[in-house]
């Protein structure tokens, strides 16, 4: 009984915590990364920032492909897009220090210096926000799991108290931790330079100040062509939705 | 009766008071004004009622009397209602201070109501020096009533009156009080033409002595600019109550002052609202002069220096450096602005972020500066332009030139970060592809280009939006949810006693069907029979309500709970217990299957 559990758990847990299945790349896409990655080389960023985004319309998306093309927009001085696609493959990819590397370059050149992160946040950034969501359910359905057994197995009470027990301390915690770390999921990058701060959804409105481009914002709600925003320092106002990129991109069938 | 009452009578009193509220009045309008006292020492004051009968509104006119003051110091709406007879006005009520000695006629006061205009009879009043006792039967109030102006008043105290467009100017507003002041309002800057900085909610207080008397002074300092050319009056209003003595009536028939009641029983204050007015003080903008303005200018106006500063100064190529402006200094610091980076050829230069201290005297403006070449050694040093008002002129001020150490990224460096960052070597570009590039790159320091496109996936949304995710969450909710129901039922048929015999009755069945089943199994009949007339007869005590012991196939006939074949079966127990034989039945076997029959059907 108890190898059956334990064998049960390793999958459970192996299941939570692997990348999702994922299919293979076609030749064709292979040699369209070649060939971008050519045009990078001989700086002709235009190809290949082409090429790049077609692979990923083709395939979907993938962290290797988002970091090429966050490089090639970093080279063509769009910081802003280098940023955003630097984001995504981190989603994807957290703990790539290449992409982390490249980042900071991309953020220290254009001015965006990172916030000193406390001691919390380093404990929060154990898991990204889909790892402390998968251990909230796994830590759910040991709790749910651990529950029936209490009911129908009287005599499995002592070890099950203990395993429900630490299962619902873990849930809680994971909850919180994922409500912590979520916020890339809700931010977007400032993609234009100097990108006004509209007091009111209006091109003619006044502004409350710029943001500049690579910052991230917390994107709060749309407004026809603008979207209301928040910036790091706390500021909020209205930027054009062509200024601002959400870095969950827009699913296909959206 | 309680019911009458609660349906007619109560509606018809809140109707009478509804119709004798909005009934429009019957009577004329009629105007009548009364100053009391009639005699008013200087450095005291009156009080003026004036009262129109038959409008719960009114526009009232005092007239202006060289040597009086009238302040409002409230309206009042009153309505009677006497023997049916409804009856509204409207009080507006002044403070009076006399200026001088003399006596005045007050007229005409009118009053206008819905275009009627009514006038009231003129009144006399007499102001007499102060100290004196007046015929009337009023008192003076002590030695501290001063008139309204010496009471409370406010000074505006600008550091010149000439000034440049732009240009701040310092000034003190001072507000004097020689009684205590409440429910203050913040200065309000009645005057076109200037702009000025917020006053504070907390200004300076302190005892002053003007004019030989003590005030308390509340002192706000604060900055104004002209925003155009010309000479424009200025004054500030304040808003506020003073605490003034009432006017007592003395309760002594011959109207002598009684010191100890006026002092300890019979000294009451009341509020009286002021507006506070400085005196109209004459202003004048000149513009700035346009001959020899530079191009730089940037409508500075002020005193200003300039420091720069930047961090690090031993870099790479490429590397950005922060370069830190700091203006200091007096002026109008919302129209200085970042001086221009001199050299853009040697240099990449990146947006400004620009912050001013509160105290609005130190500006700094904060950018990132990119040396392209090892030639780039220098910070060049920068310009701002502002008009000086004391020297009438335009200054620029430079700031010094700031030297940095440049060296070029070394190839076998850059070469080294890139093998560690990635360990492969991109195989489809030559080596001698470097060689072709004409332009610099922007980022030489950049782990290089993945070689693989890696895995793919159709969405980067996060997994608790994925369907996967959320339909294992809600299985494992209604899990949850289907513990919690079975817990829950748990406890309440353990708190339940019916429930609960009902299940030992459930399970004692079960074991009388084992025990004949036993007893089958080991072929001894007079056990299966015993067994099964010893469930027989719990099955029918339950039914029954009586004890199973007690129970026997005679006794059952009676009771209507049990069935028919219920007593067959006893009776058949009974009649081979006592006679040895199984009546009915062919076989032992067919015996016990009825039994366990009945007691799984009861079961």
């Amino acid at each position: 009984m108890n190898q059956i559990i334990k064998l049960l758990f390793t999958f459970i847990v192996i299941g939570m915590f692997s990348k999702p299945c994922l299919a293979k790349p076609a030749l064709q896409t292979q040699a369209l990364l070649e060939e971008a990655n050519s045009a990078y080389h001989e700086q002709d960023y235009i190809l290949a920032v082409s090429l790049y985004e077609q692979i990923l319309k083709e395939n979907g998306y993938s962290a290797n492909i988002l970091f090429n093309l966050a490089n090639t927009h970093a080279q063509s001085n769009n910081p802003g897009k280098a940023v955003l696609n630097y984001q995504r493959a981190k989603l994807l990819e957290p703990s790539d220090p290449d992409i982390i590397g490249n980042l900071e370059a991309v953020n220290k050149q254009a001015g965006i210096f990172a916030d000193v992160k406390p001691f919390f946040n380093k404990i929060t950034n154990f898991f990204t926000f889909n790892g402390w969501c998968y251990l909230g359910l796994f830590s759910f359905s040991l709790l749910v799991t651990a529950g029936f057994a209490l009911f129908f197995l009287p005599t499995l009470t002592r070890p099950m108290r203990s395993t429900a027990a630490i299962a619902a301390a873990t849930m809680a915690l994971s909850m919180y931790m994922a409500s912590v770390s979520h916020h890339p999921y809700t931010s977007g990058v400032i993609i234009q330079p100097e990108t006004p701060l509209l007091i009111s959804p209006h091109e003619k409105a006044s502004t409350n100040g710029s943001i500049n481009e690579g910052r991230l914002v917390t994107l709060l709600k749309e407004y026809r062509a603008f979207s209301f925003v928040k910036d790091s320092a706390g500021r909020t106002g209205w930027v054009s939705k062509k200024a601002v990129e959400a870095i969950i991109p827009p699913s296909p069938e959206e | 009766m309680k019911k009458l009452l609660s349906y007619i009578v109560l509606p018809l009193i809140m109707l009478t008071f509804f119709i004798a509220y909005h009934i429009k009045p019957v009577h004329a309008l009629e105007i009548k004004a009364e100053i009391n006292p009639a005699q008013i020492q200087l450095e005291s004051y009156g009080q003026l009622q004036i009262t129109v009968t038959g409008s719960r509104k009114a526009d009232v006119s005092v007239p202006k009397i060289d040597g009086l003051v009238f302040k409002s110091s409230g309206t009042m709406q009153s309505m009677q209602v006497i023997n049916g007879d409804t009856t509204i006005s409207y009080t507006a009520n002044y403070i009076v201070f006399p200026q001088r000695e003399g006596r005045f006629t007050i007229a005409p006061i009118t009053a206008t109501v819905k275009g009627d205009t009514v006038t009231a009879e003129p009144i006399e009043v007499e102001a007499i020096p102060a100290g004196s006792r007046g015929t009337g039967n009023k008192t003076l109030s002590t030695e501290d009533t001063k008139t309204e102006d010496e009471l409370a008043f406010l000074r505006f105290i600008p550091e010149k009156n000439r000034l440049y467009v732009g240009e701040k100017v310092f000034f003190q507003l001072k507000a004097y009080f020689k009684r205590d002041a409440s429910e203050l309002t913040l200065p309000v800057l009645d005057g076109d033409g200037f702009i000025i900085s917020p006053f504070s909610k907390n200004p300076q207080q302190n005892q002053e002595v003007y004019n030989g008397k003590t005030y308390t002074v509340l002192t706000w300092n604060n900055t104004l600019s002209g925003v155009k050319s010309g000479t424009f009056p200025l004054r500030f209003n304040l808003d506020g109550t003073i605490l003034l003595p009432r006017q007592q009536t003395s309760s002594d028939p011959f109207g002598s002052i009684d010191p100890f009641f006026d002092n300890f029983f019979s000294h009451r204050y009341q509020k009286v609202p002021v507006q506070l007015k400085s005196e109209p003080a004459n202003l004048t903008v000149v513009p700035l002069p346009m001959d020899n303005q530079p191009d730089n200018f940037s409508g500075a106006v002020g005193q200003f220096s300039l420091l720069a500063s930047a961090s690090p100064i031993n870099v790479t190529t490429g590397e950005p450096v922060t370069l830190r402006l700091t203006v200091k200094g007096n002026g109008n610091f919302d129209r200085v602005q970042c001086p221009d980076f001199p050299d853009t050829e040697n240099f990449k230069v990146y947006q400004v972020n620009e912050d001013t201290t509160t105290d609005r005297r130190v500006k700094y403006f904060e950018r990132a500066v990119v040396p392209k070449t090892v030639d780039a050694n220098t910070i060049p040093s920068h310009s701002l332009t502002y008009f000086d008002p004391v020297q009438e002129q335009y200054v620029t001020t430079t700031s010094a030139p700031i030297s940095l150490a440049i060296s070029a990224v070394d190839e076998r460096q850059k070469s080294s970060v890139a093998k560690a960052s990635t360990p492969t070597v991109n195989p489809q570009v030559p080596q001698n592809d470097t060689d072709k590039q004409i332009k610099p790159l922007l980022f030489d320091n950049l782990a290089p280009q993945k070689l693989d496109s890696g895995s793919f996936t159709k969405t980067i949304k996060p997994v608790h939006r994925q369907l996967w995710f959320l339909v294992v969450f809600i299985i494992l909710a209604l899990g949850l949810v289907v513990l919690s129901f079975l817990v829950l039922r748990k406890k309440v048929s353990l708190k339940n006693p019916e429930m609960q015999n009902k299940k030992q009755n459930t399970m004692l069945k079960q074991q009388h069907i084992q025990a004949i089943n036993d007893a089958k199994k080991s072929g001894d009949t007079d056990t299966i029979i015993q067994r099964a007339r010893t469930a027989l007869q719990h099955q029918a005590g339950l039914a029954a309500g009586i004890s199973s012991s007690a129970v026997t196939a005679t006794s059952l006939k009676q009771q209507h709970h049990v069935t028919q074949s219920q007593i067959e079966l006893l009776q058949a127990a009974e009649n081979y217990m006592f006679g040895g034989v199984l009546d009915g039945y062919a076989t032992i076997e067919e015996f016990t299957d009825k039994v366990i029959e009945e007691l799984e059907n009861k079961a």
